[in-house]
């Protein structure tokens, strides 16, 4: 099914240049972003079979397939910091035996560590087994682990806005969240509310609409960033599995504010449950005449790589590109998928969007992932500004019996280290900047500060795109240095120089670390 | 305004492009101004209001403050140049960058990977040991050749440039040497010259390959060609070329070049002094002057042909002057001289990029023009609609969002149902009839029954993609035109051409950018052969031989009276030789015993005449046949101007000297002119060239000083002209343009089970002499038969194998290529090889009204062959 018109679909690249992959796209049937060449990958097709469908050279596919993780492989271990911490290792090695095994960063599981992916089902260790006794389990072929379930949540903020609907009974019927005012009051809203994103940049939202209503361009898309891969983090996934019609209505919202008939939310392939779902509602809301007449919807999934939740990335990956960041300016808002102006949004900013154009209200609030050494992981609303100790005590129950803490990972491989000296440190974007979306992982002191930098560097090497020098070559040398002052001047090569927020990010973690732990970062 | 280190300056573009305006050098290693940015090397780092930002994605906005030095970036630009140096070891310009930075390549622990050179091609190296992933190549090789041949492989640490397949020599590479000419560390190398020689010297020249006319930057070592390169400031090649230009050069010294006139004594050819050589064509051609004809050369520059035409008509006394464009575009010249009253392209290269449409009829563009398919091939990725017309499914056809697979031999029908779509659905551009067309009233009622639906079983063509191509040519904003030999080389290929005309004249798509008809011309100065009045009815510039007025204005030039009748035209010398009517021919710089049809009936044509004289660079099949062969020059090796497709008038200048024993075509000429009581006043090319100015209205303007930057396009009629890019703005050459009435007459060869096309190939040009004596004989070395895989089997022939054609006229081997880029019913072969002796099968049809061969439409029979 057709739902972009051809010339929405102009072969050129936000940069200007072209590529013969979006131009051959021409070829094969159906939409544009369901029928790129990513697809036919995720689909299990040969490069040889894809290349002739398209009239395309070998190496344009060869160069897709090497840059997407997860095609094709049997197992996916998660090592996010989470389930690293809490023995993925072993697992990825225990299960090495039984197929082809990818380690995946990260399947949002990580309240209930470690956790692995066959197919669309994810097993989780029963909480109460010890895990050696679980790792014994998993070894026997077949596999026989719990698979995973609900995840958990709590609020301590009053009322809940992001949880608004997965907490208590539901208080509306799901289809009202498409109840919208008009384009100009919906911007109003955001702009009286001063609504910023919750992806991690904390950028207005309303300011970027008003961007992408005001630019030139004949089509406008909304796309949702479904790609929460930062490690630490599953608000995403809670909100794309439970509540995705409030993610749908929030594009809708988006879409008559900057006149887009098309949206694509691109949900990663490690969340395929996400991906049953939000087809589900799409089509539920087309039923209802609330999708398909003024704006659609379609889903677009990701093929394993952490970058593609980079903006720009996760527009050529929807082009049917190696998900490379592009240079910017151009800003998406200006020239974004296919050229034409586009918001690119996370999806708990979408969420919240049709509750802020219904109250008028700001939300002041944030949903956090809760996981590591905590008695009770879990997803919480908290107010911003909340101390991080708070939140520790109150949602996590304090350390599990007899461990202690030593310091917090907040917002993912790109966010802050808090030592647990400093655990009364308000979460807000103003006072921790860089927190982004603030996915909490604390460490007890069985980790210590070498061991969380040697899992940053490992990350980052793993997961940087390799387009540009600094970071393609920079994160491969992290983990081998030793000298302080090479360190520093490295990782201010890397947040001046590097083309995305991921090589600039690297760094910030790493600070930290230094900061508060020292020389003993490096050894 | 921008404040750039304290200086206050004017924002342009990008920061890069500012600062660079400004006169401050950045470095911008992955930076190129012809390509989009990729923003990968992160060298040109600035800090623009407090924030670092790359200038090369960075626009300039009034009111920035920038700063491009500071003790910061500087470090920045160390640290990232060892960053750099941990990764490869590259050459070229960004050795010494990285070097004027400071850095050591110590610095950090060393994460090179070691990858075997690959040298598997004849012509590209590859050192991935030197590579700093700047990816210009990449992008190269997308945005200026289209053809996508790397990709970036891995991701991470691990990214490294990839071809999709183990050997390079292997990949979709079409060896245009885009990646070479933009790589800045040598990791992508011309395979024998890996650094430009130290005392090379550059001579700006044009190619000899193709009528496209590309723009060389002939890189000279010790009298040896060490590289060629693109010359970046020409209109028409904007730094661009392809395998043949950039690479087909080893013929101009090779071991086989004539270096000394050969005289036929005894049966065989012998050495023998100028001298002797001048002097024995000049008695002979004064003994048969009456008898006497020239096949002049469209590889030679425009003062050669028109010496060769002055020498015969004024000196020999007889018309019978001919050229190649007989066998090519005189279709062409004449369907677009009756529809328009000029012969030639109404339009330039430079409308490609204006245009919203590009129909191409007949012409297999990426092979046989391909710095021109290159830039069609770029428009069609930017978004621009492709109608192909074609039997074959080239390389552009594949690309096209409309190709319509003709049956070959039924251009008439397919175009006059293309018009009478355009008529039926009511698109005509009635105003633009009004004003400056003729033929209406008789047209419009005639071309109404030839609907689509009415021609399809002649055209093979659904009528539902006629109709859709019609309506969007139709409706195209600039749809531009381009047609080949596909349309020309047939029975009735100047009518074929003048209903090409009726399309643009029924829309109006004429006489402005990005539309027009233009014909590709098929050898790089076939334009200039036949401007130079190398044609039996045409004096310079397409005065006719019986038009008192100029014929008056040329003998009074000239001190002799000219013949006023027509000469004999290619076809009509060799019928005459046969009958022993024609004794003497002097065929310059021409293999027509390989390339024009029915070889046996031509060899027998030339083996009848009593003088045959051949000037060339090699001992060609015809040279073989000569009683005294002339050893010339290539145009490596001379000065002297060509004129392209587009009628741009480019300088040929000299890179090498001459090889020793050999003469310049000019002095050739000139000699014998002086020898037979015609000596040349104005002997330089440059005074050769005034004097045709002089004389030929449409080159009035032209002389040597305006010629050197980029040309002249003519009509130049006065010195102060600056040349005429589009042709029609305001009024035709004949006054109103004409409707052609054309009805189709099938050719004797239409309707056949098996009907043969000859054409190029992109790795050969013609016949071969130049391109075999060069490592592109590696890329292809032989001619292979395109043949359907259903005609195939029911023959028996299996892919690879051997086979023999035949036809009325003889036969010819190749190799089977089985391939449904030919339908069922359509087999293609190449010319290249004389071994293949493809045009002994060719015919003797030709166009009805200018004699030029069918040699896109021979009835044969195919079958496997041990030979």
């Amino acid at each position: 099914m057709s739902r972009f018109s051809d010339d929405a679909a102009a072969p050129e690249r936000a940069d200007g240049g072209l590529h013969l992959l979006e131009w051959a796209r021409r070829r094969v049937p159906g939409s544009p972003a369901e029928s790129n060449a990513v697809r036919d990958l995720l689909d299990g097709k040969s490069d040889a079979e894809i290349a002739a469908r398209r009239g395309l050279p070998i190496a344009a596919i060869r160069g897709l397939r090497t840059f997407y993780d997860d095609l094709g492989h049997e197992t996916e271990v998660c090592d996010g910091t989470a389930c690293h911490f809490a023995g993925g290792a072993q697992l990825a090695e225990r299960l090495r035996g039984a197929g082809s095994v990818r380690t995946v960063r990260c399947l949002g599981h990580c309240f209930a560590a470690p956790s692995f992916r066959r197919g669309d089902s994810v097993f989780i260790r029963p909480p109460a087994q010890p895990i050696a006794e679980w790792l014994n389990a998993v070894g026997a072929s077949p596999p026989r682990p719990a698979e995973s379930g609900a995840i958990p949540r709590i609020a301590m903020a009053d009322p809940p806005v992001v949880l608004r609907n997965l907490i208590g009974s539901r208080s509306r019927p799901p289809l009202d969240e498409y109840d919208l005012p008009d384009g100009d009051t919906i911007l109003s809203a955001l702009e009286h509310t001063r609504l910023r994103g919750r992806g991690g940049a904390a950028f207005p939202t309303a300011a970027k609409w008003r961007a992408a209503r005001d630019a030139p361009g004949v089509e406008r898309y909304v796309v949702a960033n479904g790609d929460e891969g930062d490690p630490g983090s599953y608000v995403d996934r809670l909100l794309l599995e439970e509540d995705p019609h409030a993610v749908l209505a929030g594009m809708l919202a988006c879409a008559r504010v900057i006149g887009a008939r098309h949206g694509v939310v691109y949900i990663r392939s490690e969340y395929p449950r996400a991906h049953q779902v939000m087809q589900a509602a799409i089509r539920e809301a087309r039923d209802a005449a609330l999708l398909g007449n003024e704006f659609d919807v379609e889903v677009v999934s990701g093929g394993g790589s952490y970058v593609c939740g980079e903006e720009t990335a996760l527009l050529n990956s929807i082009q049917g590109l190696r998900g490379e960041p592009r240079a910017r300016p151009p800003y998406p808002a200006q020239r974004g998928l296919w050229g034409s102006p586009t918001v690119v949004q996370n999806v708990e900013t979408l969420a919240i969007v049709p509750w802020i154009t219904r109250t008028r209200q700001g939300s002041g609030t944030k949903a956090m992932s809760l996981s590591g050494a905590v008695a009770r992981p879990t997803i919480v609303e908290v107010r911003l500004g909340t101390p991080l100790i708070q939140v520790l005590e109150e949602a996590g129950q304090g350390p599990p019996t007899g461990r202690r803490w030593r310091m917090a990972l907040v917002g993912g491989p790109m966010g802050r280290v808090v030592p647990a000296s400093r655990f009364d440190t308000p979460l807000s974007f103003d006072s921790l900047p860089g927190m982004g979306h603030a996915g909490i992982v604390v460490l007890d002191d069985s980790v210590s500060p070498r061991a969380l930098a040697e899992h940053l560097f490992a990350f980052a090497a793993v997961e940087s795109c390799g387009s540009c020098t600094p970071c393609r070559v920079g994160t491969s040398l992290l983990g081998g240095i030793r000298e302080r002052a090479v360190m520093e001047r490295l990782l201010a090569t890397l947040e001046m120089g590097s083309l995305c927020g991921f090589g600039a990010g690297v760094p910030r973690p790493i600070r930290d670390l230094l900061e508060h732990f020292g020389g003993e970062v490096l050894e | 305004m921008i404040t750039l280190n304290q200086r206050r300056v004017e924002a342009s573009g990008t920061l890069l492009e500012t600062c660079r305006a400004a006169g401050i050098p950045i470095a911008a290693l992955c930076y190129d101004q012809r390509l989009s940015v990729g923003g990968h090397c992160r060298s040109c780092l600035v800090e623009a209001d407090g924030r670092y930002v790359a200038a090369c994605s960075t626009p300039a906005l009034d009111g920035m403050s920038v700063l491009t030095d500071s003790a910061e970036l500087a470090a920045y630009r160390r640290d990232l140049g060892e960053l750099m140096l941990a990764e490869s070891a590259p050459l070229g310009s960004v050795e010494a960058e990285l070097s004027a930075w400071g850095t050591t390549g110590q610095h950090y622990a060393s994460r090179r990977q070691t990858a075997p050179v690959d040298t598997s091609h004849p012509y590209l190296r590859i050192d991935l040991a030197r590579c700093i992933v700047c990816r210009l190549c990449e992008r190269a090789c997308a945005e200026v050749q289209g053809q996508f041949v790397y990709a970036f492989e891995g991701r991470g640490a691990g990214a490294h440039l990839a071809w999709g397949v183990e050997k390079f020599a292997d990949s979709d590479c079409v060896g245009c040497g885009a990646c070479v000419a933009i790589c800045p560390t040598h990791a992508l190398s011309d395979v024998d010259c890996e650094r430009e020689p130290a005392n090379a010297r550059s001579v700006r020249t044009t190619c000899g390959y193709c009528g496209v006319g590309c723009q060389l930057e002939v890189h000279v070592d010790a009298d040896r060609v060490a590289r060629i390169e693109g010359a970046h400031d020409a209109a028409v090649n904007r730094g661009h070329l392809c395998v043949k230009g950039r690479y087909a050069h080893a013929f101009a010294r090779h071991r086989e070049r004539l270096t000394a006139p050969l005289i036929r004594r005894n049966g065989r050819l012998e050495p023998a002094s100028w001298d002797e050589a001048i002097g024995l064509v000049a008695g002979e051609f004064l003994r048969l002057r009456a008898f006497s004809a020239g096949l002049s050369s469209s590889r030679c520059t425009n003062e050669e042909n028109y010496l060769f035409q002055k020498w015969f008509r004024a000196g020999l006394g007889t018309n019978n002057v001919d050229c190649c464009a007989r066998v090519c575009h005189a279709p062409s010249a004449a369907g677009m001289r009756a529809s328009f009253g000029t012969g030639a392209a109404t339009n330039s290269f430079a409308d490609i990029e204006g245009a919203d449409l590009l129909l191409i009829v007949g012409a297999n563009v990426t092979e046989a023009h391909p710095i021109v398919g290159a830039r069609i091939k770029q428009a069609a990725l930017r978004g621009a609609t492709l109608i192909v017309i074609d039997p074959r499914n080239t390389e552009i056809a594949a690309m096209a969002d409309l190709h319509l697979q003709v049956r070959p031999g039924a251009n008439v029908p397919l175009f006059n149902s293309l018009a009478c779509a355009i008529v039926e659905a009511g698109l005509v551009n009635r105003a633009f009839i009004n004003d400056r067309v003729e033929g209406w009233d008789t047209y419009e009622p005639l071309i109404r029954r030839q609907a689509p639906e009415a021609v399809a079983a002649l055209t093979g063509v659904a009528p539902a993609i006629v109709r859709e191509a019609a309506r969007r040519y139709a409706t195209a904003r600039s749809p531009m035109m381009f047609h080949g030999l596909g349309v020309t080389e047939h029975y009735q290929g100047s009518e074929s051409v003048s209903l090409l005309c009726n399309l643009a004249i029924l829309t109006g798509a004429l006489g402005r950018a990005g539309v027009g008809v233009n014909p590709l011309r098929g050898q790089n100065n076939v334009q200039g052969a036949a401007d130079m009045g190398c044609d039996p009815g045409f004096l310079p510039g397409y005065q006719s031989v019986d038009d008192a007025v100029a014929r008056a204005k040329f003998e009074s030039a000239w001190g002799r009276v000219l013949p006023a009748h027509r000469g004999l035209t290619i076809p009509e010398m060799h019928e005459a030789a046969r009958r022993g009517e024609l004794r003497a021919m002097y065929i310059f710089g021409e293999d027509v015993a390989q390339t024009d049809p029915d070889s046996g009936q031509t060899v027998k044509a030339l083996k009848n005449l009593e003088f045959l004289v051949v000037q060339e660079l090699f001992l060609s099949e015809t040279a073989k046949l000569a009683h005294v062969v002339l050893p010339g020059a290539s145009f490596l090796e001379k000065n002297g101007t060509f004129t392209n497709g587009e009628r741009r008038i480019q300088r040929v200048r000299a890179a090498l000297t001459p090889l020793a024993g050999t003469r310049p075509d000019l002095e050739i000429i000139e000699a014998l002119m002086a020898a037979t009581g015609l000596p040349q006043a104005a002997a330089s090319p440059s005074g050769v060239m005034d004097e045709i100015a002089g004389l030929t209205p449409i080159y009035a303007g032209v002389s040597y000083a305006r010629l050197e930057s980029d040309g002249l396009q003519w009509p130049v009629p006065s010195p102060d002209h600056s040349g005429t890019p589009i042709l029609y703005e305001t009024t035709f050459a004949r006054g109103r343009a004409r409707l052609a009435c054309v009805e189709f007459r099938p050719s004797p060869s239409f309707g056949a089970s098996l009907g043969l096309i000859t054409g190029r190939v992109l790795e050969h040009y013609n016949a071969g002499t130049m391109t075999r004596r060069s490592p592109n004989l590696r890329l292809r070395p032989t001619d292979e038969l395109e043949i359907h895989p259903r005609d195939a089997a029911a023959r028996g022939i299996k892919d690879g194998a051997r086979v023999r054609l035949r036809s009325v006229s003889g036969e010819a081997h190749a190799t089977a290529r089985l391939t449904d880029r030919v339908s069922p019913g359509v087999v293609f072969l190449s010319f290249h090889d004389p071994a293949t002796t493809a045009n002994s099968v060719t015919g003797d049809v030709r166009d009805r009204l200018t004699d030029c061969p069918e040699y896109k439409l021979t009835a044969v029979e195919v079958e496997p062959s041990e030979h």
